[in-house]
């Protein structure tokens, strides 16, 4: 009889002061349903849902690729009379979270796919409503520029200029980073994409994106919506 | 704060003083009246004879126009009553049905005939427009309603689909009926506000450009922008990823 007493106080203690005791309602289900938003404007993440809260990272409304920034919504939660949202950051560290007001993001959309990504088996798995409909197999980071683990989200759908190029086809922008490659261009974001080197595939080859052959990038496209969560495992 | 329901039997007119018009209610009886009084000019030469109307059901409407011209159309058990002011100049009244439980006035809308004739200036056009719209865009629908309440927050994106609520008002009283006009980049949705003065839009732009949101109870209107659609996807990119 203690046990449950003693938790309620400590769950009670760790609420943000003059937050609401309303539950977090969780959105996020991979490969069942999933939600995402596009940021509308400028706004802090925090690391509760309180503007006293910790900032742990900025969203703006445009990524570096010229596309529209969306975050991928884990939860929901009314604290301190106003709505908010923990988001998925496309922000160091890879794979932080934060909480968001709800009402710098648009409409929550949802997805019902996910992309799970295993560095061991070198596998791509795409599950949509709840069925795998796509397994390939894929080149991930080499040793000392290993792909991140975690759970991101897909950010924007890039066709390249040079369909010929290491990028191959189609590359799919990704909120996750490199932990190691500090000095990349455009903050060295990890991409899901084709490549001009399909022999390599599968194995350690990149510098920590996740590389398919075109033709699977190809199907992985015609499947799967921007938004689609990811995990890397 | 609503509108009261119409009474059964027939209300006295509301008679708003020279110079005022009752704001749009609704009486589905078909027995209020009202009525408009033009407004001399101070100066200009405009058709003799003022202008005022009135109606008599909610269906009918009346309106002056700024030339001089009055007209009654009066419905069902309504009457007309004219009741301008004859002599040169202009002016213009217009009516509407106004149940005793509601009887709103507002300034009218200063009519100009001639063209050397100054308006005079009005502080706001509160005048019911019964059933018609300004020209969006015109010097009439140009000025913000103030009647019409839509939520700051309210973002009109392209190619998505966003839930508009107009509240219509007349200071504390929502008017229940008011037909209110959108327009978007696409064409124009028409609808009444419901019992609590609200009406409901879904509207899907297809496109950037304005959204403008008028009511048949004031002149004037409001102004949303459509921005931008999203994009999640570009083409000719040259991505800079990890690699």
């Amino acid at each position: 009889m203690r046990a449950p007493a003693l938790a309620t106080v400590v769950v009670a203690l760790a609420l943000p002061a003059g937050a609401a005791a309303a539950p977090a309602r969780d959105l996020s289900q991979p490969g069942v349903s999933s939600h995402l938003a596009f940021v509308d404007r400028p706004v802090a993440a925090r690391s509760t849902p309180s503007d006293h809260g910790r900032r742990v990272g900025r969203l703006t409304t445009r990524t570096g690729d010229g596309t529209s920034e969306l975050v991928g919504v884990l939860a929901e939660r009314r604290a301190g009379g106003r709505d908010w949202l923990q988001v998925q950051l496309p922000t160091k560290p890879a794979g932080a979270t934060g909480w968001i007001p709800r009402n710098a993001v648009g409409e929550l959309r949802r997805v019902s796919t996910w992309l799970k990504v295993s560095t061991r088996t070198m596998q791509a798995t795409l599950v949509r409503d709840g069925q795998v409909v796509l397994s390939v197999p894929v080149g991930v980071g080499q040793r000392r520029w290993p792909t991140p683990r975690g759970f991101f989200y897909i950010r924007d759908r890039l066709v390249p200029k040079q369909p010929w190029g290491v990028y191959g086809a189609l590359a799919f922008g990704t909120s996750a980073r490199s932990r190691v490659l500090t000095d990349w261009p455009g903050g060295a974001f990890i991409g899901i994409h084709g490549t001009n080197q399909p022999g390599l595939l599968p194995g350690r080859v990149s510098h920590g994106c996740i590389r398919m052959r075109d033709e699977d990038i190809l199907r992985l496209d015609a499947l799967m919506p921007v938004g689609t969560p990811v995990t890397v495992s | 704060m609503l509108a009261p329901p119409p009474a059964g039997a027939a209300p006295a007119p509301t008679v708003c003083p020279p110079g005022t018009a009752a704001t749009r209610a609704k009486d589905p009886d078909g027995n209020g009246n009202g009525n408009g009084n033009g407004q001399p000019p101070t100066t200009g030469n405009g058709n003799p004879g003022g202008n005022g109307n009135g109606n008599g059901n909610p269906g009918g409407n009346g309106n002056g126009d700024p030339g001089g011209n009055g007209n009654g159309n009066a419905g069902g058990n309504g009457n007309a009553n004219p009741t301008g002011t004859p002599g040169p100049g202009a002016g213009n009244g217009t009516a509407a049905p106004a149940t005793p439980d509601d009887p709103v006035c507002a300034p009218p809308a200063s009519g100009v005939a001639g063209a050397s004739t100054t308006a005079p200036a009005q502080p706001a056009l509160l005048v019911p427009t019964a059933g018609s719209f300004p020209v969006t865009g015109s010097s009439l629908a140009r000025r913000t309603a103030r009647c019409v309440a839509v939520p700051q927050a309210t973002r009109v994106v392209a190619k998505e689909q966003t839930t508009i609520r107009v509240r219509v008002a007349v200071g504390a009283t929502r008017l229940r009926g008011a037909l209110v006009r959108i327009t978007t980049p696409d064409g124009t949705v028409t609808k009444r506000t419901d019992g609590y003065g609200v009406a409901t839009f879904r509207i899907r732009p297809s496109r950037t450009g304005r959204v403008t949101i008028q009511a048949d109870s004031c002149f004037g209107s409001r102004v949303l922008s459509v921005h931008a659609a999203r994009t999640v996807s570009r083409q000719a990119a040259r991505p800079v990823f990890a690699g």
